[in-house]
């Protein structure tokens, strides 16, 4: 005989499925996309935070004194530099520029010693105050 | 004999749990994904607090301040966070050698993840 309609079990199969399916897409997979946007987002912060910590590295090892500071602007008396551009968004050294991804930026130069400066590192997460040395102690 | 017209019901159970460790699988690889790129990012502070810390203890020191007056609160003060970070500073003389171990470790999830070393010689 030709069945003309779902049975019990059928049913309660299909709509399990449709459930799972459905918590899926309101919980799991939105929240999934969502993270991974923002975890992309976190590691072009972190790469071009790092890309930005060796810039500053490689240009302080080669230098000693720091000769002046002036509006962003770190000289060196060997006349390299190091300036802090756009609202920090920018680093450029020694004419080598360095976009900061996302909230990342580098600001707020002080000078306090002819060997050393303040700047205000914001990884987008964290706020810190670094203190850079210049000369081969950084190595 | 009759031709199957559909799925029996075992089928359909095996394809459902098959479906369910595929979902959890992505989920948990998501999850774990989602605790690679917090590690990074703490990786990333860590670099930029550590340079400061040494630093900070280097100008300290040519300064002329002892290696115990230097104290964990001292470097935490460079930090202004919204995630949970423990500094911890001891002064260790190992052969005639002195110098300033700096611990740092990120206490967000209860207890550290990672411990992040450096060390400081005082000449």
């Amino acid at each position: 005989m030709k069945r003309k309609a779902f049975t019990l079990i059928e049913l309660m199969i299909v709509i399990a499925i449709l459930g799972i399916g459905l918590h899926s897409s309101y919980n799991g997979f939105p929240n999934m996309f969502r993270g991974l946007a923002q975890r992309q987002k976190l590691v072009e912060e972190s790469t071009s935070l790092t890309l930005a910590y060796k810039m500053i590295q490689n240009c302080l090892k080669n230098n000693h004194r720091i000769s002046s500071v002036v509006d962003g602007r770190i000289l060196f008396d060997n006349d390299q530099y190091i300036a802090l551009e756009n609202f920090g968004k920018h680093l450029r050294v020694n004419g080598n520029l360095l976009r900061l991804a996302g909230r990342a930026s580098i600001t707020e130069i002080e000078h306090i010693s002819d060997t050393m400066f303040i700047t205000r590192v914001d990884t987008g997460t964290d706020v810190i105050r670094v203190i850079w040395k210049a000369g081969v102690a950084n190595e | 004999m009759k031709r199957r017209q559909g799925l029996t019901l075992l089928e359909m159970c095996l394809t459902l749990t098959l479906a369910s460790i595929l979902m959890a699988s992505i989920f948990s690889m998501a999850k774990n994904h989602a605790k690679t790129m917090q590690r990074l990012q703490n990786n990333t502070v860590a670099l930029y607090m550590l340079e400061s810390m040494r630093n900070f203890a280097r100008f300290q020191i040519e300064n002329g301040v002892g290696l115990e007056s230097i104290t964990s609160k001292d470097l935490e003060a460079l930090v202004e966070s919204r995630h949970k970070w423990s500094v911890l500073v001891r002064a260790s003389d190992t052969d005639g050698l002195r110098k300033l171990v700096i611990s740092l470790a990120n206490l967000d999830a209860g207890q550290p993840d990672a411990v992040y070393v450096t060390e400081v010689i005082s000449k």
